[in-house]
């Protein structure tokens, strides 16, 4: 295996001035478009994929490429500093980053979400490059019934997600996934829950819906008591890690990889399930469990890294076999197919120096990133310390714009204040929205691919049971269950996470 | 659907009518001065498709011609129905455009049936098609042991239910393309419609679905690497892509499932603005550039006047409302 050669290829290419140069560009476009909130990096690549027209191809991917990755470290900052999620990945981080900014930590939030995020950067680009070619085939292995219990699987763990009550967990994640129904049934055409308008065939928006429950709900509730969010603020913190925070964060950083890494293959929402799950699994396998809601580090280290390395190894469909694992992708898929060159199987053999030319760069971005963020840490914590009734317009503004603009459509503006009334009414009952949020992202994968299974076996559900990577997640996923259910367990699981 | 034939009617005669008034209303053009501000282009899909592509190069066209702003816009949501409708109620005087597609144009306002919010040739004048999106028969060859159509059909003949279909949704012309095999062959096979083609393609290599209609660009790679096999294309002639590659048409005489983009006004704009904008639209899409960005693209270029593009839209329009209706593919 010549992988050096390979590398030390992809370094010579990526390492040239103007590619660094792009790199850089790309990297802190999508820093800043990360930062301003529902600005998603869709509309970015969007906008300056006719700029890219005009470069080399290597030079536009790469570009290109540091402009997801480097939203994706942006949305974090957002989801921490004013917990509002800009990307479905972030959710997660907003859980236990937003509570530890309350408690005068953002900066060690921050640099825990960079640091980690480098890490497993780091070592999925070591993983990609080694790696890529076979694990295409793997994904290739997921046919609808896996992905089917794949989202089964997702649907348990997500009950550790809250720390409440478990009713109020499971009412959550029912109704996550009865909001995830409203749109046209793809395989019938039947609109659902339309109310026979046009602007929710497609269904609720994402973006939309996750920055008016969290974002705008956490307005409306930090205006009700205003002097409690200001004391919480002022007290900024320290950027560095400690020793003991740092021996916390090892092991999720490296499990948090792990599983980012791996789910990150599969283009069916693989890399989003990641971040969820390391949450899942942190708090499973945690000392200290009954801090998890409450400002853990592990909860916003093992998730960055997942959803860093399954960003990065989302890369191996799509470079390899052709198939963009999101909207982000798809677009990259665009660019290249307008230079002429169609991402697919010989795509490794006939570009190389594109190939590892783009994995290089991946390292070099995600370096320059931590090199960029770690001093614009102690500028993003400063916005904390503007006063509140300057900020929350200003957040509110920028929602909406960033809302508006994936569409362009004001119909999801509106979604999102009706959605922030109700993160309020939620956060009134005491119900956690996370398990809802991925109620909302699972059931309609659920869904789809359970009736899709069941198109392909003709109706006999019994064949669930014959493929043997189903039947084995549907296994775990059963086990799962029991434990949860089980009685000495679960009044364990009250008593450590009773707030 | 009377109404709309009439309404068809009446548009095709006034469409017969455009080269009288010709000099007339090129008259009055030289005093209304169009465009004498920005022009807002509506695409019914996110930014960065095939489309957006055609309509931003289109765009950046028309501006330099005629020195004033035109902005793509992208509106995404319900396969397109948002944004088509959007430009159906706004004001009929050329400042609204939209590059739409067939679904859009030819098999929504059927497929959706009686509720649906436009007609298109009611609601929308037709300035000229600008591509051809070719769509290849392929198959998994692990799956299936045919490599001609003539072949495939005595299989599915053979083994009627057997075989699933991939598609790229309900309604897209991908799906309708397999329906239309099926009923000009009498075969049948399950249709397993996905979101989009790229949530497809994974589920067709893996074989889990073995035969599906869709487009080059996303194709050709599996077809090169001999993970699928082409057996035809579905337009009415052989491909510049692959000159070997027979049609379906050659052994189903007939056979055309394309998926194709055109520019529309709403209906009323004046005939001045349209055949403006047509004759500019015919020159840019005559152009080498613009040739050899849609053939990259995986499109075949087509130059088309206003005329034209409304015969396209109603005989496809037909074609579809047949097999939506033969096919039972609706809501309910």
């Amino acid at each position: 295996m010549d992988l050096l050669g390979n590398l030390a290829l992809g370094f010579a290419t990526s390492l040239s001035l103007h590619n660094l140069l792009y790199c850089f560009m790309g990297a802190l476009f999508g820093t800043l478009i990360g930062v301003l909130p529902g600005l998603g990096p869709v509309a970015t690549i969007a906008m300056l994929l006719p700029i890219t027209f005009g470069l080399e191809p290597v030079s536009a991917l790469i570009m290109l490429a540091g402009i997801y990755y480097g939203a994706q470290y942006g949305g974090s900052t957002t989801a921490i500093l004013i917990n509002l999620p800009g990307e479905s990945t972030s959710v997660v981080t907003a859980i236990d980053g937003y509570q530890m900014a309350r408690q005068g930590r953002a900066g060690t939030a921050l640099a825990t979400a960079a640091l980690g995020s480098f890490f497993a950067g780091t070592v999925a680009t070591v993983f990609i490059a080694l790696f890529a070619p076979p694990l295409a085939e793997l994904a290739l292995e997921f046919g609808p019934p896996e992905y089917f219990a794949l989202m089964v699987l997702g649907l348990i763990a997500s009950i550790t997600l809250a720390s409440g009550s478990l009713l109020k967990a499971l009412a959550m994640i029912l109704l996550g996934l009865l909001l995830g129904l409203v749109g046209r049934d793809i395989y019938t055409t039947e609109a659902r829950f339309t109310f026979d308008l046009q602007n929710l065939s497609d269904g609720l928006q994402f973006v939309a819906l996750a920055m008016g429950i969290y974002g705008i709900g956490e307005i409306v509730r930090n205006l009700e008591a205003p002097e409690t969010r200001s004391v919480a603020v002022t007290k900024v913190g320290g950027l560095m890690l400690s020793w003991a925070d740092i021996r916390r964060i090892a092991a999720p950083v490296l499990r948090g990889t792990g599983l980012g890494a791996v789910l990150g293959i599969l283009p069916g929402g693989g890399a989003l399930l990641s971040s969820f799950a390391s949450y899942a699994l942190e708090k499973k396998l945690s000392r200290h469990p009954q801090e998890f809601g409450k400002g853990a580090i592990e909860g916003v280290a093992g998730p960055e890294s997942a959803n860093n390395a399954g960003a990065q190894s989302s890369f191996i469909p799509m470079l390899t076999l052709g198939i963009p694992s999101n909207p982000v992708m798809a677009l990259m898929v665009g660019a290249l197919i307008i230079h002429g060159i169609t991402p697919g199987p010989a795509f490794v053999a006939e570009k190389p120096e594109l190939f590892w030319g783009l994995i290089a760069s991946m390292w070099v971005g995600n370096l320059m990133l931590v090199v960029l963020n770690l001093p614009l840490i102690g500028i993003w914590v400063r916005l904390l310390t503007v006063p509140y009734n300057y900020l929350f317009p200003a957040i509110i503004v920028f929602s909406a714009i960033g809302v508006y603009s994936v569409n362009n459509s004001t119909a999801d503006v509106l979604v999102m204040a009706g959605m922030g009334v109700f993160g309020y009414i939620l956060y009134k009952l005491d119900c956690e929205p996370a398990p809802l949020l991925l109620g909302f992202i699972l059931g309609p994968m659920l869904e789809e691919n359970l009736r899709r299974s069941m198109l392909l076996f003709r109706g006999d559900a019994g064949q669930f049971f014959t493929r043997p990577l189903t039947a084995t997640l549907l296994g775990i996923a059963l086990v799962s269950l029991v434990v949860v259910l089980l009685p000495t367990i679960s009044r364990k699981r009250e008593v450590v996470f009773k707030e | 659907m009377k109404l709309t034939s009439l309404a068809a009617a009446c548009l095709s005669f006034a469409l017969a009518g455009a080269p009288l008034a010709g000099p007339l209303a090129n008259a009055a053009l030289a005093e209304t001065a169009y465009p004498d501000k920005a022009v807002t282009i509506v695409v019914p899909f996110s930014a960065g498709g095939t489309a957006d592509i055609i309509a931003r190069m289109a765009a950046e066209h028309f501006q330099k011609k005629f020195g004033q702003p035109f902005v793509v816009e992208n509106i995404g949501g319900g396969g397109g129905v948002s944004g088509v409708e959007k430009v159906t109620r706004a004001a009929p005087d050329g400042y609204t455009l939209v590059l739409a597609s067939t679904s859009n144009l030819a098999v929504h306002p059927t497929l959706y049936g009686a509720k649906f919010p436009y007609q298109t040739l009611r609601d929308l004048k037709p300035i000229g098609q600008v591509s051809v999106v070719p769509n290849v028969l392929v198959i998994n060859p692990d799956k299936i042991a045919a490599r001609s159509v003539p072949e495939l059909i005595a299989y599915l003949k053979a083994n009627p239910d057997k075989v699933s279909f991939g598609s790229a949704g309900t309604g897209t012309t991908q799906n309708l393309a397999g329906e239309l095999l099926m009923q000009r062959t009498g075969t049948q096979m399950v249709h397993i419609p996905y979101k989009g083609s790229s949530a497809m393609l994974p589920d067709l290599l893996a074989g889990n679905v073995e035969l599906a209609f869709d487009n080059v660009p996303l194709l050709l790679p599996h077809v090169k690497s001999g993970k699928l096999v082409a057996l035809a294309v579905a337009t009415p002639e052989r491909q510049d892509f692959d000159k070997n590659l027979p049609t379906v048409a050659e052994t189903i005489p007939g056979f055309e499932a394309t998926a194709w983009h055109g520019f529309l006004a709403p209906a009323g704009t004046p005939d001045a603005v349209t055949d403006k904008l047509s004759a500019e639209l015919q020159t840019f899409m005559k152009q080498p550039e613009t040739v050899k960005k849609m053939q990259e693209l995986g499109m075949t270029p087509v130059s088309s006047t206003p005329e034209q593009f409304a015969d396209l839209i109603k005989t496809m329009t037909a074609q579809w409302k047949e097999v939506i209706e033969k096919g039972n593919i609706k809501p309910q």
